[in-house]
């Protein structure tokens, strides 16, 4: 043990901490070291005086001068203040105010949200439901007929629908094949443009391309799309459905717009 | 009849019974007091802090926090005061006062100058050791209360009170307090 742990130790004992086993090693390691046992004294003399010291303390009455210090109506006070309670009615109350406009916006919200969601997420894909577009908003009934190609052989079954207004021109393609075939539907870019593309029923297998003048569907099984063509002019043009099967043409038809 | 607890007594202070505090006084003041002269080394100075801090307690009575003890609220008030007293007037007063304080002291004492060489020891100590002596020999508090009352942890408590005593016994080698019995 060093000094300073031999004094720790003598406080541990001098504080009643040190016990049993401990106390009795501690007793004998003094014993068995003079100036060590000398150090202990020194400082239970010094703990001694400190404690004696302590046991007679300053006797004072101080209670008469602190009390006459003292306000003694401070919480009294408080005690018998009249409670001012301002009550106010149920409609003025800040919660009620602000909840109102609070629902409102959010009911308005939802409102506009149904209303929104009612006008772009029709489906695409039932046709009577088509209620025109935002290019022409006529529905595709109140549209006028250019023609119906009707195809059905072996090879392929094709039925398009092709209707026209002043500003579009929309064709209805039911397209049908057990092997792959190809269809493309040809314009005059002038007269003629591609607004949309939509496919209503279409498996992975097959595939549509664009271009400025022609739309090319490569077709495996039964698939149905709508295609929307913007009418630049009101000239008379013709618009071509042609399907080939591994580059041999299968039918070939026209529709005329504008007539 | 059974002692009304600390936190009662205030409760009923709050609530407008001020004499209770007059209990409360009754039960700290001799303490509070004896605090003040260990830490400031004067009678006089000690009876006006102790009345300031009995004062200053009342006036915050109805911000005390019911879940600690009235005890450690008011001891720590107390030792806050010494602190700011003697921060204010260190230097060449507070060595008058001490050494003023020894005499008194000695005189007490019935010429017991080996005491008066302790309290003059214990003055001579940082005030953060001087406290925790006073604490613990003037106070008779335990570990654990000094703890609560410094806000100070025990483990620290211990330490410092370690070092304090170790200083204290080589002022009092110094000053031969061992050698002559």
């Amino acid at each position: 043990m060093n000094e300073k742990q031999i004094i720790e130790k003598i406080y541990q004992k001098l504080d009643g901490e040190l016990k049993g086993a401990g106390l009795e090693e501690f007793d004998r390691f003094l014993e068995e070291h003079p100036q060590h046992y000398q150090t202990f004294l020194n400082i239970q003399r010094m703990e001694n005086s400190l404690i004696s010291g302590g046991k007679n303390p300053e006797v004072i009455d101080l209670k008469g001068d602190i009390l006459k210090q003292i306000n003694m109506d401070k919480y009294n006070a408080t005690q018998n203040e009249p409670i001012v309670r301002l009550k106010t009615s149920f409609w003025a109350r800040p919660a009620v105010r602000f909840s109102f406009p609070f629902a409102l916006g959010i009911i308005t919200g939802i409102l506009l949200l149904v209303l929104l969601q009612t006008d772009f997420n029709q489906n695409p894909g039932s046709e009577s439901g088509m209620a025109g577009t935002l290019y022409d908003s006529r529905s595709f009934d109140n549209m006028k007929t250019a023609g119906i190609l009707d195809f059905d052989s072996p090879v392929v079954k094709t039925m398009c629908h092709v209707k026209y207004s002043t500003k579009l021109v929309e064709m209805r393609i039911e397209l049908s094949s057990l092997d792959a075939v190809t269809a493309r539907i040809e314009f005059d870019p002038g007269s003629v443009g591609i607004l949309n593309v939509i496919n209503v029923n279409v498996n992975e297998q097959t595939s549509v391309y664009s271009a400025s003048s022609y739309i090319r569907i490569d077709n495996v099984g039964d698939n149905n799309f709508i295609i929307q063509l913007a009418n630049k002019t009101s000239l008379t043009n013709e618009i071509d459905l042609k399907i080939f099967q591994n580059e041999f043409p299968v039918y070939q038809n026209a529709v005329q717009i504008n007539q | 009849m059974m002692e009304k607890k600390d936190n009662e007594l205030v409760m009923e202070v709050i609530n407008g019974r001020s004499s209770s505090y007059g209990v409360l006084i009754e039960r700290y003041q001799k303490t509070i007091f004896n605090i003040m002269l260990r830490l400031t080394g004067d009678y006089e100075t000690s009876r006006d802090l102790t009345q300031d801090v009995f004062v200053k307690a009342y006036e915050k009575l109805g911000s005390f926090n019911f879940r600690y003890r009235f005890f450690s609220w008011i001891y720590r008030m107390a030792i806050n005061e010494a602190i700011n007293y003697n921060k204010k007037f260190s230097g060449k007063k507070s060595d008058e006062n001490v050494d003023a304080y020894i005499d008194k002291v000695a005189e007490n004492a019935d010429g017991n100058l080996k005491m008066s060489l302790i309290h003059a020891e214990i003055s001579t100590l940082k005030m953060e050791y001087r406290i925790l002596v006073v604490l613990k020999y003037f106070c008779d508090f335990s570990y654990t209360e000094i703890s609560e009352v410094t806000k100070v942890p025990e483990r620290k408590v211990r330490s410092r009170l370690f070092s304090a005593r170790e200083l204290l016994q080589q002022g009092l080698i110094e000053k031969r307090f061992f050698e002559d019995e």
